[in-house]
C-alpha cells in the first residue's frame, strides 16, 4: 500500500490532539484553586532554591557519543540482516556478505574495547589522581 | 478497509485513508485506555500478592475490578497544575508526544492475519525510531518542570533509554536476520507453520533465539522504564522523576505511555520470537473465518499480556540498580553479548546456506 505512511501521519497527529481534547475536557468538571504554595516546585517539602535549570555534572557524557555511534551501526546493520538470506543466492556476492558485516561489526566491537579500555564507560573516571576523581 | 470504504461512501481515495486511519485511531486509542487500566490494577494486584496483602480489594465489588475506572474518573477531576516558573510550552508538550509516539507504534502490531492497521514495509525499524522520540518527551516534561528532581530523572531517561536502544536493537536484528524481514506480519506469518507451533524459539535456530529473546526481554525493560532499570523514576531519591510536578489527566498520559510501551515490546517479542498471533492447531480451522481470526487475537493479546505479567513480576521482585550499574549493564554486557550474537545468527545463517539445508 502507497498509503501506509498516511495512517502514521494521523496517529502522531490524532494522538496529540486527543491528549489536549481530554485535558480540555477536564476543565469543565475540574476545580480551579490556584494559591502560590500550591504551585511551587515540590522538592521533598524543602523551599526550591534557584530554578532548576543550572549546571551540573552529566556524567555520562561521553555515553552519549558511543551511543551515537553504535546507533549509526544499527541503522547500517538493519538493512544487512534483511536482506542477508537473499544475498547468500546472489552470484558474486554469497560468503562476503557475511564477511563484511563481520568486518563491519568487529571494527566497532574494537570500538567499544578502546572506549572500555580508556574508561570513559566508568562512573567515575580514572585520571590517576585521587583529587580529579572525586570532582 | 479501504476498498470496503470506497464502496461504501464514495469517497476519494485520499480522504478515504484519512477515515480509515481515523477510524483504527480510535479502535487503538480505546484498546490502548483499557489495556492501561487493566495493567495497573493488575501491576497493583501482583504488587499486593507478592507483598503478601490484597491489593485493591474494595471498588466494584470483585477483587476491585473497577478500581482503576475509579482512578481515571478521579485523575480527570484533579486539578490540572503547571508549576511556577515552568516552561509551559514544553510542559504542556510533554505528555501529546509521549502519546502520539506511542500509540503511533501500534501501527504495526499484527494482532490477526488481517487485523493490522497497516503493514509498514520498515516495520520494526520504524518502531525503533520512532520509539525512541518518546525519550524527546520525557526529557521535555524534566526540562520543563522547574524541578531539580525532575531535571534529573529526565537526564537518567535520557542516558538510560539512548543506552538500552544498542541492545535492543541488535537484539531485534537475530529474528529480522532469520526471518529476511522488517515486517511483523511477515514474522508471524513465516512462524505459524506446523499446526501453529513454527516459532522462532523453536526454530533451527532456537540456541540463538532463546539468549536473544532474554536480551531483548532485559532491554525492553530499560527502555519501558522497568523496575530494575526505573532510574527516570525512583520514587524513594527522586520522589516521582521526570512526572513530579505533573497531576491529574497529564500525569495519568505519563502512565498510559508507559503500559502502552510494555505491551508494544511484549507484542514486538511476541511477534518476533512466540510466534505472533499463531496458537497450536490454528491450521486446522479455515483462514479468515470469524472463529479463526478471534482465536489469533485472543492468542496475540494473551501472549503480550503474559509478557507484560512477567514484566509486572520482575517489578515486584528484583530491587533497583545505581545509575551506574544500568550504565554498566547496557555497554558492558547487554551489548558486546549482542553483538556476539549477531556473529553467531549470521554465522548459522550462512552455515546452512553452504550445507544446502
Amino acid at each position: 500500500m502507497h498509503f501506509d505512511y498516511a495512517n502514521i501521519l494521523v496517529f502522531l497527529l490524532a494522538g496529540g490532539f486527543f491528549v489536549f481534547a481530554i485535558v480540555l475536557l477536564g476543565t469543565i468538571i475540574r476545580p480551579k484553586r490556584d494559591t502560590d504554595v500550591g504551585l511551587e516546585p515540590y522538592e521533598c517539602g524543602e523551599e526550591a532554591v534557584g530554578d532548576a535549570w543550572f549546571r551540573f555534572d552529566i556524567r555520562y557524557y561521553t555515553v552519549a557519543l558511543v551511543y551515537l555511534v553504535f546507533a549509526v551501526e544499527i541503522a547500517f546493520l538493519f538493512p544487512w540482516a534483511r536482506v542477508l538470506k537473499e544475498a547468500f543466492a546472489e552470484p558474486g556476492i554469497g560468503g562476503l556478505a557475511v564477511l563484511e558485516g563481520f568486518l563491519f561489526v568487529l571494527i566497532l566491537l574494537l570500538g567499544l574495547a578502546y572506549v572500555w579500555a580508556k574508561g570513559d564507560l566508568e562512573w567515575v573516571r580514572s585520571f590517576g589522581s585521587k583529587n580529579d576523581s572525586e570532582q | 478497509m479501504i476498498e470496503f470504504l470506497r464502496d461504501l461512501l464514495g469517497f476519494e481515495t485520499w480522504l478515504l485513508v484519512i477515515v480509515g486511519a481515523l477510524i483504527s485511531f480510535l479502535a487503538i486509542f480505546g484498546f490502548v485506555a483499557v489495556l492501561a487500566m487493566v495493567a495497573v490494577w493488575l501491576e497493583r494486584k501482583v504488587g499486593g500478592h507478592i507483598q503478601v496483602r490484597l491489593g485493591p480489594m474494595r471498588v466494584g465489588g470483585w477483587h476491585g475490578w473497577a478500581q482503576s475506572i475509579a482512578d481515571s474518573l478521579k485523575l480527570l477531576m484533579k486539578e490540572d497544575m503547571v508549576v511556577l516558573g515552568a516552561d509551559r510550552v514544553l510542559f504542556k508538550l510533554a505528555p501529546a508526544i509521549v502519546m502520539a509516539t506511542a500509540l503511533s507504534t501500534f501501527v504495526v502490531l499484527p494482532f490477526s492475519p488481517d487485523l493490522q492497521v497497516a503493514d509498514v514495509d520498515l516495520g520494526i525499524f520504524f518502531v525503533l525510531a520512532i520509539s525512541s522520540i518518546t525519550t524527546i518527551g520525557v526529557v521535555m516534561a524534566g526540562w520543563g518542570s522547574n524541578n531539580k528532581w525532575s531535571l534529573y530523572g529526565a537526564m537518567r531517561e535520557a542516558a538510560q533509554v539512548a543506552s538500552y536502544e544498542i541492545p535492543l536493537g541488535l537484539s531485534l536484528m537475530m529474528p529480522v536476520m532469520y526471518y529476511g524481514t522488517f515486517s511483523l506480519k511477515a514474522a508471524s506469518d513465516a512462524q505459524s507453520g506446523w499446526y501453529g507451533m513454527q516459532w522462532y524459539i523453536f526454530s533451527d535456530a532456537f540456541w540463538i533465539a532463546i539468549p536473544s529473546f532474554f536480551l531483548f526481554f532485559t532491554a525492553a525493560l530499560a527502555e519501558t522504564k522497568r523496575t530494575p532499570f526505573d532510574l527516570p523514576e525512583t520514587e524513594s531519591e527522586l520522589v516521582a522523576g521526570f512526572h513530579t510536578e505533573y497531576s491529574g489527566m497529564r500525569w495519568a498520559f505519563f502512565f498510559m505511555e508507559e503500559y502502552a510501551a510494555m505491551f508494544l515490546m511484549g507484542a514486538i517479542g511476541t511477534a518476533f520470537w512466540l510466534g505472533g498471533y499463531s496458537f497450536p492447531g490454528m491450521n486446522l480451522l479455515e483462514a479468515g473465518s470469524f472463529l479463526h481470526t478471534v482465536l489469533c487475537i485472543g492468542s496475540f493479546v494473551t501472549k503480550s499480556m503474559l509478557l507484560l505479567l512477567v514484566m509486572i513480576w520482575v517489578r515486584w521482585t528484583l530491587p533497583r540498580l545505581r545509575i551506574d550499574q544500568v550504565m554498566t549493564m547496557g555497554y558492558k554486557y547487554l551489548t558486546p553479548l549482542c553483538l556476539i550474537l549477531v556473529f553467531m545468527a549470521a554465522g548459522w545463517e550462512y552455515f546452512k546456506f553452504a550445507m544446502g539445508w
